[in-house]
């Protein structure tokens, strides 16, 4: 079988201070050696990558399939279009489909996923997410489950609240927020200046930052670590913020998208810009860009949810909040180079790595044994992303026609050509 | 951003909302409209400029004006006119909207009016269309209702002679209204001297002033001096609980009565686009006074919807105009 040298790429590698030339030598699939040079490797095929990019595989934090079969995308399919287009490690949050409230439900997503991708199903904290009942949560850690969640299905009793996280924090379970008041939930957009010209029920930034305070409150009580997910709005940073400086275990990431969209997306009633959480407004991306740099923001993840031409073919209001994004995942990034928000390396941290966060599922990305392991990328190719173009079943891609850059060298393609 | 509304030579395809037209387009329609109008006997012409044409009136939301003006002004067009409300299509039984729309347009209908109670829902008809047809947006959710912003505005045209030099109230529950948007759409394109709305904060949404407007919680600080009291009904279907108390609280502080109106520019009048709760919104004899130019505002609907037919027909092959 084919052997293949990448010569001299740059290694861009979470929490090193700085990059490094190295060449990679890879045998049927496995990485042989990775050095500063390699010698004496009899390739195949040798890659000049002097102008490409060795990163571990991104680790998203929040992708939700929408399985709805049969119609809908599949897990297997939804988590390899992800693995081409970089990603190798998924959190899939309990309503991925059927409600991961049952050890055979985590075992399910476990079996019904590809092998080269690893996924980390995160467990429900109540039984069918309804508040009431709570799950076995040791079970589902014993299952594979490496952190709960009421995921946007936020409980209004905080005393039962404060419960559950108490018996969560007794076996050191984390517990992974998406900010949001209960009764300000039905809102669908911002509330704000385009929600009140377009009469469309916004959820106010208070939305968020009243879940956050109430949870930074009950953090402190119980002990739980705890890690906000899909933060969107600047007051909502602020807190997460200050709770860090007061020493609370928790830990935030922010959607790519909620980066580069905001509110103004909205004015021709677009429905691929109905998503949870909204956008928000100009200075609310502004603010979670800054937190990238200052680093409030721990990571970034997806946010990706395909969805069928169904649900998104409706008036506003009538359409499922979602939108599906991996396959502008690394452009978007390369992007926030290129406007100066974040370096290379901060940018493998926030994507690559969890080592900043409270939950922290896997600790060893750096660690390349195979092709399936690493991403090989040439940060400069130009494209327009098309609807031919996407890997990703998902109907509901809002970058279609976006001119970004970045490409992943398809390694297993050329392997495969060399035979 | 993509403009639905207008053609590539910029003449108007659809009509979905006030913010994309300038004031050319909306002075045209004006006079447009007035065209309908008999030079001296001043009622309501008839010619068969859209003999050729099938409009649908798709209903999704009760309605008495709206609806019969938008027939009565096809009608006088020449134009045929299919009637279609909820409880009787097909969406009843779980068609899409989208489906319903298609199968309409495979009908060969060319105009489509449309009332939903979602925002939006007119654009989205407008974007299954492809260009096919046009559709004027009879009301969708709490977004949009041009062709109502559109008669208020010739109303206060034929009212006022210093129109569009005016100081206008809104006043009641612009949260819920669409009406209100799109008057406040219509006036800032138009050059109104200010517009002020008026209500307890629970009906006023929070970013409105962003919308350039002023916002006024007392009715007595709201409307001194207006040239033109908009009065608004409480919009109880769409409402959460909460936003008022029960009982006469309402007409008690926000309602218009012949007293409080005193307050307002002596020559001032009252529009309200109906229907009108008497007695919750305003006083009922003020609302039969000479001041309250309600029942024009009915007439001049149907010439303006006449003329907003006349226009975006002229996009559509088979025009006689």
């Amino acid at each position: 079988m084919a052997k293949i040298l990448v010569r001299q790429a740059t290694l861009l590698l979470p929490y090193h201070s700085q990059t490094s030339r190295i060449d990679i030598a890879i045998d049927q699939g496995k990485v042989i050696s990775i050095k500063e040079s390699i010698s004496g490797f009899d390739a195949d095929t040798i890659i000049d990558a002097q102008n490409y990019w060795i990163t571990p595989k991104f680790f998203d934090l929040c992708q939700r399939p929408y399985l709805k079969q049969p119609q809908g995308p599949t897990l297997a399919k939804e988590l390899m279009a992800a693995q081409q287009c970089g990603f190798g490690h998924i959190c899939l949050p309990p309503d991925s489909g059927m409600i991961n409230d049952r050890p055979e439900i985590t075992s399910k997503h476990f079996s019904d996923s590809p092998n080269n991708i690893q996924v980390y199903p995160i467990g429900a904290l109540t039984s069918e997410l309804k508040g009431e009942q709570l799950c076995d949560l040791t079970s589902l850690m014993h299952a594979g489950c490496f952190a709960v969640s009421q995921s946007f299905y936020n409980i209004k009793d905080l005393c039962f609240l404060r419960q559950a996280y108490q018996y969560a924090a007794s076996f050191d379970i984390p517990i992974i927020i998406y900010p949001q008041d209960p009764w300000f939930s039905r809102g669908q957009v911002h509330e704000g200046t385009i929600a009140t010209m377009l009469g469309i029920l916004g959820e106010p930034d208070i939305s968020e930052a009243i879940a956050i305070s109430q949870h930074l409150q009950l953090i402190e009580d119980t002990d739980i670590k705890a890690h906000f997910t899909c933060i969107s709005s600047k007051k909502g940073l602020d807190l997460v913020r200050q709770g860090k400086q007061n020493g609370l275990p928790i830990s935030c990431d922010v959607a790519i998208s909620n980066l580069f969209l905001d509110e103004n997306s909205l004015l021709n009633f677009d429905t691929n810009y109905h998503v949870k959480p909204p956008f928000r407004s100009n200075e609310d991306k502004l603010a979670l860009r800054q937190g990238l740099v200052d680093g409030t923001i721990d990571n970034i993840c997806s946010n990706h949810c395909p969805l069928q031409p169904l649900d998104k073919q409706t008036p506003f209001g009538g359409s499922v909040a979602g939108l599906s994004c991996i396959d502008a995942f690394l452009g978007l990034g390369i992007m926030l180079m290129e406007d100066g928000v974040i370096t290379p390396l901060q940018w493998v941290k926030l994507c690559c790595s969890t080592e900043a966060n409270v939950i922290r599922p896997n600790q060893d990305v750096s660690n390349f044994r195979t092709t399936e392991d690493f991403n090989l990328i040439d940060p400069k190719y130009n494209y327009f992303l098309s609807t031919e173009k996407l890997t990703s079943q998902g109907y509901n891609n809002p970058y279609i026609g976006w001119n970004l850059r970045g490409k992943l060298i398809d390694l297993k393609s050329l392997l495969i050509a060399a035979q | 951003m993509e403009n639905l509304q207008r053609s590539s030579d910029g003449t108007l395809h659809h009509l979905l909302a006030i913010r994309d037209l300038d004031k050319k387009n909306i002075l045209d329609i004006l006079e447009t409209a007035q065209q309908f109008f008999h030079p001296n006997t001043n009622k309501l012409i008839k010619n068969n400029s859209l003999k050729a044409f099938t409009v649908a009136n798709i209903f999704f939301e009760p309605s008495t004006r709206t609806r019969s003006t938008f027939e009565l002004a096809a009608k006088r067009l020449g134009a045929n006119v299919l009637n279609l409300s909820i409880s009787e299509s097909a969406t009843s039984k779980g068609e899409s909207l989208r489906d319903t729309v298609l199968n309409l347009k495979a009908m060969q209908c060319e105009i489509f009016v449309i009332r939903h109670p979602q925002s939006g829902a007119a654009h989205f008809v407008a974007k299954q269309l492809h260009g096919k047809a046009s559709v004027i947006n009879a009301g969708d959710g709490c977004h949009a209702h041009p062709t109502q912003a559109l008669l208020d505005m010739y109303t206060l045209r034929q009212h006022h002679k210093k129109f569009p030099d005016l100081t206008v109230a809104i006043i009641g529950d612009i949260l819920h209204s669409r009406v209100a948007r799109s008057q406040i759409e219509a006036m800032h394109v138009l050059g109104f001297k200010e517009i002020r709305v008026v209500g307890p904060k629970t009906l006023i949404p929070k970013h409105i002033s962003q919308l350039g407007v002023k916002v006024f919680h007392r009715l007595e600080d709201g409307i001194e001096g207006v040239d033109v009291a908009m009065m608004l009904r409480l919009q109880k279907e769409r409402m959460r609980q909460g936003l008022l108390p029960n009982g006469n609280a309402f007409y008690r502080e926000y309602g218009l009565t012949q007293h409080k109106f005193k307050l307002a520019h002596p020559n001032a009048i009252i529009i309200h686009p109906g229907p009108v709760n008497r007695g919750v919104e305003i006083e009922s004899e003020l609302a039969d006074s000479s001041r309250s130019v309600i029942l024009s505002q009915v007439t001049n609907g149907v010439a303006i919807r006449m003329g907003i037919m006349s226009k975006v027909a002229k996009n559509l092959e088979g025009f006689h105009g």
